[in-house]
């Protein structure tokens, strides 16, 4: 038979049949994922008793609304409190030392390089993260949710139906939607800058060239979309717009 | 960018094959297929199917999978992925197309039908591309049944365990 050729079993079906175990019921090693950085983490680190408050304030009100800069600024404040020694100089964590302080806060930490995409390739507790308010889920409108949101509509593109349909992006294209991410989030660019230039130096430290092909596309997050506003009950009907 | 023969022997089985010509009918020759499967009778049923969010996720994930697999063997060949997607999509966007052009008229199938099958035939010849280097997923394996005159739609049940959903 020619390569891939086909005489109506399954296994010979693209060159199949020279395969051993490949058939339909070979195991395919399907793995359900989770992005853990939407993940509740139990912490068993007590947090400071005074700043707890303060950081679930932020996280309530951190939404899409004057002053979000501010309120993403007390949490960066918060999140260097408790790092500790740490690392000079830098604006991440890693992810395994900054999720369980923020347990129960209403803050999330935040994979800069998404779990769902490098956790094969970069240890899950090690994957540089910044401290986000809100569930990347489901409140909409907080900066974990649009930072998500900003890299769905990135990833989108790769997955069935997208502009790029079955393709993979870079390690480099992933970075810079990241820091487009970032700055959809309200983090201030100097901040998503450095951050995301940790990322990169993370990503070159386990060996992923910038020029290099990712070959994980994360599944849909299936957020929670905006609910549209309605006319109350009462309300007089919207006048057709005539000649736009 | 010139297409391997593996490829091009597996697109001559695609344009050769009756699609949709037993879709609903029960297996004729379900060769060595040991898969529980189950048959939907209706397009409204399989239309249902292939919308499943599980559904769509798993034929992400059966592409990262592969691709996560030729990485690791060929990162230098893996990095030339694209070229291979956008060199077959040339034919399987319209093959799929054509294919399904006497049952789009007939039933107005919604888009999801055509991007999915798009989906399967689009990775399945990619895997062909590479399988010098490595044998092909489960999207080729999903292929059997469209060339088999049936409709892939859903998969039910924690994967590998559960039943495979076909029209």
């Amino acid at each position: 038979m020619s390569a891939g050729g086909f005489n109506g079993d399954v296994n010979s079906f693209a060159g199949l049949s020279a395969i051993p175990g490949s058939g339909p019921n070979a195991a395919l090693g399907y793995h359900v994922l989770k992005d853990a950085s939407i993940t509740a983490v139990a912490s068993s680190v007590p947090m400071d008793a005074a700043a707890a408050p303060v950081v679930a304030a932020v996280g309530k009100v951190a939404t899409k609304i004057p002053g979000v800069e501010a309120a993403m600024a007390k949490v960066a404040d918060f999140a260097n409190s408790l790092k500790g020694p740490g690392t000079p100089g830098t604006v991440t964590q890693p992810y395994g030392e900054l999720a369980p302080g923020l347990s129960g806060t209403g803050v999330q930490a935040h994979h800069l390089n998404q779990d769902a995409a490098y956790g094969s390739l970069i240890p899950k507790d090690q994957g540089v993260s910044l401290p986000m308010p809100g569930n990347a889920i489901t409140d909409v409108g907080s900066p974990h949710y649009d930072a998500h949101a900003s890299m769905e509509g990135f990833w989108n593109q790769f997955r069935e139906g997208g502009a790029r349909e079955g393709e993979t992006p870079t390690n480099a294209e992933v970075l810079q939607a990241t820091n487009k991410s970032l700055q959809n989030a309200g983090v201030p660019s100097n901040t998503a800058r450095q951050a995301t230039q940790e990322a990169a130096a993370q990503q070159k430290q386990y060996g992923l060239q910038p020029e290099s092909a990712v070959p994980r596309v994360p599944g849909k997050l299936n957020q929670v979309q905006p609910t549209q506003p309605t006319a109350p009950p009462n309300a007089p009907p919207v006048p057709a717009v005539k000649n736009p | 960018m010139t297409l391997r023969p593996a490829t091009l022997a597996t697109l001559e089985h695609f344009k050769k094959a009756d699609w949709f010509v037993r879709v609903g009918q029960n297996l004729v020759d379900s060769g060595n297929i040991t898969v529980p499967i189950t048959i939907v009778s209706s397009w409204a049923e399989a239309i249902q199917h292939c919308q499943d969010s599980e559904w769509e996720w798993l034929l992400n994930e059966s592409a990262n999978i592969y691709r996560e697999r030729l990485a690791k063997v060929a990162q230098k060949e893996f990095n030339t992925w694209n070229e291979h997607i956008r060199a077959v999509k040339e034919f399987s966007g319209p093959l799929v197309k054509a294919k399904l052009a006497p049952v789009q008229k007939e039933h107005d199938l919604p888009p999801k039908v055509e991007s999915t099958l798009r989906w399967i035939v689009t990775m399945t010849l990619t895997e062909a591309e590479y399988a010098h280097i490595t044998e092909p997923g489960y999207l080729t394996k999903l292929s059997f049944w469209i060339v088999n005159g049936h409709f892939p739609c859903d998969w039910k049940g924690e994967f590998p365990n559960g039943n495979l959903i076909i029209y």
